[in-house]
């Protein structure tokens, strides 16, 4: 079961309502909701920006709770995909994180979050298609 | 999200509750405009009733520091809880800023 929406600040909510409801129904721990909600935003953020960097265009959220083999932790995956423009979000640089409040400069933080509170992500473009997959861990609690 | 702000002894405390996303994070900063041309510098959030942030709120929180900074003032934080600590320390955002563990210790200051 996906969700499309516009890639924009106004279609958040409502993804974000989907993403909750959804992955509490897949038995997420409470404890994730906020990091997989980080995870939508950054990306509807960013897609919205370097994907359609010109129109307005949509965006597809989905996940899933798989095992890579059996045995495995259990792994929550969010898949995001866009038809914009090739844009691989992990292609950024990593935020100087020992600045001072004067010299660190504003924004720039948002895909380093996701890659820090995720345990693993990754990009590829399929036919005309950016996919985006974020995993994090069922039972983490740290 | 929804603020509320005390003033005392010339110092603004912040209290920040629910959510602080790309939509709401910008009135934090508008919020800290407002208290620096009344001439409100130092400022403490209290960070205890919040329960979402984003790369959006830190922006917000970033750019008001500079600001009160340069109007020689400050911002510390207090409350930190759950993802909202968590996106502060992996940000370092803990170390850049003074952050007290309840409201209490902030105000002692």
């Amino acid at each position: 079961m996906t969700l499309r929406i516009p890639a924009t600040l106004d279609s958040l909510a409502g993804a974000q309502a989907f993403l909750r409801e959804r992955s509490t129904a897949l038995g997420v721990p409470e404890l994730l909701l906020g990091r997989l909600e980080l995870v939508l935003e950054e990306l509807v953020v960013n897609i919205g920006s370097y994907a359609y960097p010109d129109d307005e265009g949509d965006m597809e959220v989905g996940c899933e709770v798989l095992r890579e083999a059996p045995g495995a932790p259990a792994m929550l995956c969010i898949i995001l995909r866009d038809w914009g423009v090739p844009f691989d979000p992990l292609g950024k640089e990593t935020p100087d994180l020992d600045a001072d409040i004067e010299s660190r400069p504003v924004g720039g933080l948002g895909i380093y979050l996701i890659r820090e509170l995720t345990d693993r992500c990754e990009y590829q473009r399929n036919g005309d298609a950016n996919e985006f997959r974020a995993y994090l861990r069922m039972e983490d609690t740290q | 999200m929804n603020i509320a702000c005390t003033l005392s002894n010339n110092r603004a405390l912040v209290e920040l509750s629910g959510r602080m996303d790309a939509v709401t994070a910008p009135a934090f900063e508008q919020h800290c405009d407002s208290l620096i041309t009344q001439g409100t510098t130092a400022v403490i959030a209290d960070m205890s009733g919040l329960e979402y942030i984003s790369s959006a709120g830190l922006r917000s929180i970033l750019s008001s520091a500079k600001k009160l900074r340069a109007a020689g003032g400050s911002l510390s934080f207090c409350g930190m809880t759950g993802m909202v600590d968590e996106v502060f320390r992996v940000s370092g955002f803990l170390k850049m800023f003074r952050v007290f563990a309840t409201k209490d210790e902030a105000l002692a200051e």
